[in-house]
């Protein structure tokens, strides 16, 4: 064999095998690449690190109040009190912020006799009076405050401070009299109509109730339960109004304008407006909510949906948080709908 | 050249087989790491301050219900590069210093060879948890070793020189292979917004009704107590009315 074709077999030899050298060990294992002692020594230390750290954080959540007297169950969910209140809160003031209150029609009456000292006659009755106050358009706002939350017992009591802003109001009022004795001839029979109009008295309310919380198909839903809040909405009467009315009833003159002053018509009526209107305010103006996790009784996984058997145990309210627990186990397997 | 290359790696692997206890000390340095850095994650937390309790909500899942649920997505089957088609069947859920480990078997075959395989064990973690686009809380699984074993009853399958190559080519299929993992979705629904009807109007009241919306992200996961903790942070957004509902319903 010539030189040249052993020098060549031989580099390629020699080559092939310094090839496959470097490649195995470019592409040797990772374990392979590490240094065995030096691996050894980090297990050591980590280890050391994770049984310190470990106590530590153990300790920490075990101590954690906010996990105590938290039920079993597969899927737990737990809400802090205070992010249950500031929820509360947000959608107090979110929702409610400003209701308009509108009075339906409401009617109020008085009637009664007027009497009257008629010199040499001594006191007579002059008249019978009967007065309506119709109120027609009455708009006011309630505007509520930060409610007060308290957590406990397995219930949260709520107390709603409601801020009834001031409004307008429309009452007609008519007058029908009837005069009687010596002013009968001379005044016999009038009726009067005349348009009022005032403001709503601004007032603060205190609605005290309950939230119920309940577990609707794993979803946990807060409902307010609240007994009727009755508001006494008072209306001012605007002073042109009154002066209006005053003015009106001066026109009458004699003896007639003397029973209709007797009778101080003015002042009854702004007496029985001046007593407040009693509005109902529903229960029902508390609404429930859904708090905003749920326990799901379907889960998609890849390529296919899983159905659960989700049983919610009760739920807990502590003074750190509400606990909604539910035992969940898979039932089948199914294809997604389309 | 790209397979010349790999071809020999991977003869370079068979002809000089690893050593079990130094792989597995390599394993069980990262299983450590993967601990230590969970925990380091909760150090900072005092007794009493794991979570900011205006703003955050904790769901915890059971190591039972996970295992189940995870267990749903098998059998798995990846067509890995070289032919290689691994078959995950069963997983295994451990809840370990705040690491929840997950071991996945299944076996690795070759096309051409459907009745020849070996066992393959991967070892992971659950080690990411997401909101995703849809609300839902869903979990990743990532794989951090895999180990080839001749099948039980099956000892002349594969020898070890073979075992050696496989278990090289599988190795470098880990992301592949990590990829092809179900993400495992928890049973809990995020809404992403609070809708609130409206009222009347009834009487002497009317409310328009309104929503605000809602962002849920997740805060951190802690695994003890055989139970997966995910804290989530949830942030509502103003109130804004809303076209009014016909039955007013509540929502």
């Amino acid at each position: 064999m010539k030189p040249w074709i052993r020098t060549a077999i031989a580099a390629a030899v020699c080559g092939s095998v310094l090839a496959f050298g470097v490649v195995t060990l470019r592409f040797r294992p990772r374990w392979e690449r590490e240094d065995p002692a030096t691996v050894t020594r980090e297990i050591a230390l980590l280890t050391r690190q994770r049984d310190s750290l470990r106590a530590m954080v153990y300790d920490a959540a075990s101590l954690s109040d906010l996990l105590d007297q938290r039920p079993a169950g597969d899927v737990v969910i737990g809400l802090p009190t205070p992010f249950v209140d500031a929820m509360v809160q947000r959608v107090v003031t979110g929702w409610f912020h400003d209701v308009v209150l509108r009075l339906p029609r409401m009617r109020v009456r008085k009637q009664g006799d007027v009497t009257a000292r008629l010199g040499l006659f001594g006191r007579r009755t002059v008249g019978a009076y009967e007065l309506a106050i119709v109120l027609d358009s009455v708009r006011g706002r309630l505007k509520p405050d930060a409610p007060r939350l308290t957590f406990g017992g397995s219930t949260i009591r709520m107390d709603v401070p409601v801020h009834l802003a001031s409004g307008t109001g429309v009452a007609r009022i008519t007058l029908d009299w009837v005069s009687k004795g010596l002013a009968g001839p001379v005044c016999g029979e009038m009726s009067m109509a005349h348009v009022v109009t005032g403001q709503v008295r601004a007032a603060n309310y205190l609605a005290r109730g309950r939230i119920v919380l309940s577990a609707v198909d794993g979803v946990l839903k807060a409902d307010p339960d609240f007994p009727e809040l009755r508001i006494r909405l008072m209306i001012d009467p605007s002073r042109a109004s009154v002066a209006a009315l005053d003015s009106i009833l001066a026109t009458r003159g004699g003896l007639c304008g003397v029973a209709i002053r007797r009778a101080d018509v003015s002042a009854r009526i702004q007496g029985l407006v001046a007593r407040g209107f009693m509005v109902k305010i529903p229960q029902r103006f508390f609404r429930a909510i859904n708090l905003p996790v749920a326990v799901q009784r379907i889960v998609p996984m890849d390529g296919a949906d899983v159905a659960l058997d989700v049983r919610p145990s009760d739920i807990v309210v502590t003074s750190s948080a509400v606990w909604l627990a539910a035992a969940v186990t898979t039932t089948r397997k199914s294809s997604p709908a389309p | 050249m790209k397979r010349l290359l790999l071809l020999l790696a991977l003869l370079g692997s068979a002809c000089s087989p690893a050593d079990p206890a130094t792989r597995a000390r390599v394993v069980e340095r990262d299983q450590l790491r993967r601990e230590v850095a969970g925990f380091q994650a909760l150090r900072k937390f005092e007794p009493g301050t794991l979570m900011d309790r205006e703003h955050e909500v904790i769901v915890t899942v059971s190591d039972t219900l996970l295992r189940e649920l995870i267990a749903t997505s098998f059998p798995i089957t990846v067509e890995l590069q070289n032919k290689l088609i691994v078959t995950l069947t069963g997983a295994n859920v451990v809840f370990r210093a705040n690491v929840a480990r997950v071991d996945i078997r299944g076996e690795v075959r070759r096309g051409r060879f459907p009745r020849v395989s070996a066992a393959v064990f991967l070892r992971g973690a659950i080690d990411r948890l997401v909101v995703d686009k849809t609300q839902e809380l869903r979990a990743r699984i990532s794989i951090d070793d895999v180990e080839l074993n001749t099948p039980a009853g099956a000892p002349a399958a594969f020898d070890a020189v073979v075992i050696n190559v496989l278990q090289t080519i599988v190795e470098r299929s880990l992301p592949e292979l990590t990829s092809s993992l179900p993400s495992v979705a928890l049973p809990v629904r995020l809404d992403q917004q609070m809708q609130l009807p409206g009222f009347g109007p009834e009487g002497a009241l009317s409310i328009e009704p309104s929503q605000a919306p809602m962002t849920v992200d997740v805060a951190r996961v802690i695994a003890f107590q055989n139970r997966l903790w995910v804290v989530l942070h949830v942030a509502l957004g103003a109130f804004a009315p809303t076209q009014r509902d016909t039955a007013g319903a509540a929502p």
